[in-house]
């Protein structure tokens, strides 16, 4: 037997020996009460963050491919749809953007289509909900927004993690077109998720 | 059965999570003890892990392999944690052994592994940056497959293979390390 293979093989029975498996009593009732009133992510959300969602375990290599055909797809879509009819009745704020807020969490809106698109606004971590004592922490709103040129405006309907919510509020979006980013009135900067 | 849960939880059903976290929250402690080495938060890091599971639900593509998942979950949730508390944790004394239970008994070990060996390999593993101890804890307690280890770690076979062989070297340092200290002090005392 090797140095390594002794290394190995006293490795094995050592976490085997010390590893303690049993888990508080309070532990499961404390996860199954913090899940109780926390929303389980919509399933676009959860595949753009990706962290989380690496498809199956064990087929690095698969799932870069599939990925691959994925974009090459959508590649080939998107192209279709520009020979054939350009953006359509599209705007310029329809699609999936995304910016990072100021304490660091990650932002996600997504605008629908026409002048009055819908409008659905994510935050991974909203410090306003932790400082009032919300034990969830992620933010999920939804609105309305009027589209005149290059602003947008929208109106968001009550929005807020599970305990703490705020009630109407407006905020602006403005295109620039060179860059293809928003700039919204509370100076957070967008990019558009490809 | 735990496969039956996950595909019901994914589905939205929080009593199949809640029956679920009763079949792995034992296992998932005791990794986050051996990768933490502290018992708070370790704890922190399996509810914290849980609750981010629950929220990403949806992102299990295969329920086969919830277990893999979760683990996958909880060793970042630890690793982060662990990020954050480095300050706090270099101030801890160095070497120190964790207060963790022994079951020495029906355990394979070398022969020649008695429980002063065990005692340094202990040291050795504190000496370790968590990274590290969480490389260690997939292959060698978790048994992961090297490539269900890389997606746990997020990280490419490739790399998964060069970290553990750093990890070994670096506990093998260690023992070296805890050798030569131990070989120091018997010459202080005498």
């Amino acid at each position: 037997m090797t140095v390594d293979d002794r290394l190995d093989l006293g490795l094995r029975g050592h976490f085997q020996a010390v590893a303690d498996r049993r888990a508080p009593a309070d532990l499961v009732a404390a996860v199954v009460s913090r899940t109780a009133t926390i929303h389980v992510r919509p399933t676009w959300y959860v595949a753009l963050r990706g962290d989380l969602v690496r498809p199956t375990i064990g087929f690095v290599g698969r799932t870069r491919y599939a990925w691959l055909a994925l974009a090459l797809l959508l590649l080939a879509a998107f192209a279709l749809g520009t020979f054939v009819g350009g953006r359509g009745s599209g705007t310029p704020f329809e699609g999936r953007w995304t910016s990072m807020d100021f304490d660091g969490s990650t932002q996600m809106l997504v605008v629908g289509r026409g002048p009055t698109p819908p409008i659905g606004y994510t935050d991974s971590f909203a410090t306003a909900c932790q400082n009032n004592g919300d034990a969830d922490t992620s933010w999920e709103g939804s609105g309305k927004g009027v589209l005149t040129r290059n602003r947008l405006r929208v109106v968001y309907g009550r929005g807020g993690c599970t305990t703490w919510f705020v009630d109407a509020d407006v905020v602006t979006y403005d295109w620039d077109s060179a860059a293809d980013t928003l700039l919204d009135s509370r100076l957070n900067t967008w990019h558009r998720v490809r | 059965m735990l496969q039956d849960l996950a595909d019901r939880a994914r589905g939205g059903d929080h009593a199949a999570f809640a029956e679920l976290v009763q079949m792995v929250v034992g296992r998932m402690s005791a990794v986050a003890r051996l990768i933490l080495r502290d018992e708070h938060a370790a704890q922190d890091a399996v509810q914290d892990a849980l609750v981010d599971a629950w929220r990403d639900i949806r992102g299990l593509r295969d329920p086969e392999r919830v277990e893999a998942w979760l683990y996958r979950i909880l060793v970042r949730t630890c690793r982060d944690r662990a990020r954050a508390n480095r300050r706090r944790a270099l101030l801890e004394v160095p070497g120190e052994v964790a207060d963790l239970p022994r079951r020495a008994d029906a355990i394979a070990q070398p022969p020649g592994w008695d429980l002063e060996t065990r005692d340094r390999l202990e040291r050795a593993l504190a000496r370790l940056p968590a990274d590290q101890r969480a490389i260690l804890v997939i292959t060698y307690y978790l048994d992961l497959p090297l490539a269900d280890g890389a997606q746990a770690l997020s990280i490419p076979i490739g790399t998964m293979k060069s970290r553990l062989n750093r990890a070994r070297l670096a506990l093998r340092a260690a023992l070296d390390a805890d050798d030569r200290a131990g070989m120091l002090l018997m010459g202080s005392a005498s």
